[in-house]
């Protein structure tokens, strides 16, 4: 029997292997691979002969169900993809329709920093998923415990700012929908930045002699094969490639805010993680810079677009205007309909460059959404970086490149 | 290290004039569409234009960052849209390649030049059934192995090929009355 999916046409026959190599089945439900990824190793010992990942255990046709939603329907669907960072995912989605009506120059400031924080805090809570797990994976167990309950304590801001937790749903086309925040909620981001640290996790792995035993020189991944594989995110910055979106082609308010982004040489598992935590503590300096302009802003500053054909009106005015109220069911029954074209437009997700390809036919559903998922793509460079690694150090691979199957199958 | 341009080194015309040097007659128009350059070439263009656009020091796509396609069921004879998009992380610069394709006709695979065509490009194969010459494993990544249809076709039915006669719920199929259920519901509510 054949099974797997070579990526350079490897094929691993499950009853023999090759010669006296044994196979090894790991997954969908082994717990280190981060979800429902399966692979197929040949193993000669210990050692990785060949890899074969299989993956679309979690494939729910995410693109084809787009183009029978509405644009604001949509957004339910794009947190349930990678679930570690809803937010962030709701806003690359939102902002690619924008790019595709031409309006990305319109939306307040306001909306603009709530963006930019509200992102950064996913960006902590799906680090902090990551940090928990690749620490576990190595034999870490406090690491986990600590991390998962900073990122609690972000889950309780979202939860706090729209309702949800994990599938936030947040924002809508245009600016932030009903999502607005008030004093109150940067109040308790600032109490939530003041007692944020990473020092204990930082002072537990950084130096831990056992993990940098465990990551240093593993994995190695060059340049060339970065580039070649199309990797994006901390992957790449991992390789010594300092490309970050939020940098080179600012969107939302990373032009407006000040911060670094920390690139690593090596290519190994251990510079890949300092590249993640390193990019925490920018957060953390991203948040912070977010929360102050937003109290600079004036009290009435718009947090939406100006414009009757995207956002709706306010309801208070539904009843007793009827311009309002036609316009209110216009926006129901029909969304927001972008004229006929196509665009893409890719933000800097918590995983790597996460896009949205549109093909609109004028109508309120897009004829056509395509995602451009980070995970998918950068999977695909662990059928090649595992062979000739010890079997023990696939774990310690998968957890570096960081994967979210919700993502990978759509 | 590799230190990016901080902005574009080329101006959206002029990747389209790279573009349409390199791909030579086989370049049938190009556009600027929502900042972005777009070409339309034949497929024929393929696959000499991977390497020749990843080499150009000028352009320097080093990145195939997403191949996908469009199905037009109404446009007989090119039913089918491909499209590669590309990034230069050293010159900071974005381009998407359109090529329209017959049903049923395949085109030329990037996975010589640049490996993230290795899964792209069986993606594209399992959801539209679109054949890339020269992959070297061509064969279905998100759906199992014998799975029947490609679910991003346009004439592919949202509810999937077997509704309802073979939804969880078969044995309800035809014999829940929906005024009882409501009813229930209404009991359960104390209406």
């Amino acid at each position: 029997m054949t099974v797997g999916s070579g990526a350079a046409g490897a094929r691993v026959d499950l009853e023999r292997g090759s010669g006296d190599n044994m196979i090894l089945n790991m997954g969908p439900q082994h717990p280190s691979t981060h979800g429902v990824l399966r692979l197929v190793i040949e193993l000669d010992g210990e050692e990785v002969r060949r890899c074969d990942a299989d993956m679309g255990y979690l494939h729910r046709g995410v693109e084809k169900l787009l183009e029978v939603h509405d644009y604001r329907g949509g957004i339910t669907l794009t947190d349930r993809m990678d679930y570690t960072s809803g937010p962030s995912n709701n806003m690359g989605y939102l902002m690619a329709i924008e790019k595709l009506m031409g309006i990305t120059d319109d939306i307040p400031l306001r909306a603009r920093y709530l963006r930019t924080a509200v992102a950064e805090l996913s960006r902590l809570a799906a680090h902090h998923i990551w940090l928990g797990t690749h620490g576990l994976d190595i034999g870490a167990m406090s690491a986990f415990l600590w991390s998962l309950r900073e990122r609690e304590k972000i889950l309780y801001l979202f939860e706090e700012a729209c309702g949800a937790r994990l599938t936030t749903s947040f924002m809508r086309v245009g600016g932030t929908g009903p999502h607005d925040v008030g004093d109150q909620w940067l109040d308790n981001v600032e109490a939530f930045l003041d007692g944020y640290t990473l020092d204990e996790i930082d002072a537990l792995l950084t130096e831990n002699e056992v993990f940098i035993e465990r990551t240093r020189d593993v994995g190695l991944i060059t340049q060339e094969q970065a580039l070649s594989y199309g990797l994006t995110g901390p992957v790449i910055r991992g390789s010594g490639i300092a490309w970050d979106l939020r940098k080179a082609q600012p969107y939302a308010a990373y032009d407006l805010v000040d911060f670094e982004v920390p690139v690593f040489t090596e290519g190994d598992v251990y510079a890949r993680y300092l590249v993640r935590l390193n990019e925490m503590y920018q957060s953390k300096r991203i948040i912070g810079q977010c929360v102050e302009a937003l109290r600079d802003l004036p009290l009435d500053a718009p947090s939406n677009v100006d414009l009757p054909q995207v956002v709706p009106p306010d309801i208070g005015r539904v009843p007793v205007d009827m311009e309002a109220m036609i316009n209110h069911f216009k926006l129901v029954m029909h969304g927001v309909q972008p004229p006929p074209g196509e665009s893409y437009f890719g933000i800097e997700n918590p995983k790597g460059e996460l896009g949205f390809y549109f093909v609109s036919d004028g109508t309120g559903m897009p004829y056509r959404c395509h995602v451009r998922s980070p995970s998918f793509v950068n999977l695909s460079i662990i059928e090649e970086i595992s062979v000739g690694s010890l079997i023990a150090d696939v774990v310690a691979i998968i957890g570096s490149v960081d994967i979210v199957l919700g993502e990978v199958d759509r | 290290m590799l230190v990016p341009a901080a902005s574009p080194t080329l101006a959206p015309e002029n990747v389209l004039e790279r573009i349409r040097q390199h791909a030579g007659t086989a370049y049938l128009g190009g556009r600027v569409d929502h900042g972005d350059p777009v070409a339309e070439v034949a497929p024929q263009a393929f696959p000499a234009l991977f390497p020749a656009v990843r080499d150009d020091s000028d352009l320097k796509l080093e990145q195939l960052v997403d191949v996908t396609a469009v199905h037009w069921p109404l446009d007989v004879g090119r039913e089918f849209q491909v499209l590669w998009q590309f990034r230069s992380l050293t010159n900071n610069l974005f381009a998407r390649v359109t090529a329209r394709l017959a049903d049923g006709a395949s085109v030329a695979s990037a996975t010589g030049t640049y490996a993230s065509a290795l899964y792209l490009e069986r993606e594209v194969f399992d959801l539209f059934g679109i054949r890339f010459a020269g992959h070297p494993s061509l064969k279905r990544i998100l759906l199992p192995e014998g799975y029947e249809g490609h679910p991003l076709r346009k004439e592919y039915p949202v509810e999937g090929p077997t509704f309802p006669e073979d939804a969880h719920r078969n044995d309800l199929v035809g014999q829940l009355d929906p005024d009882d259920f409501w009813a229930d519901v209404d009991k359960a509510n104390g209406a």
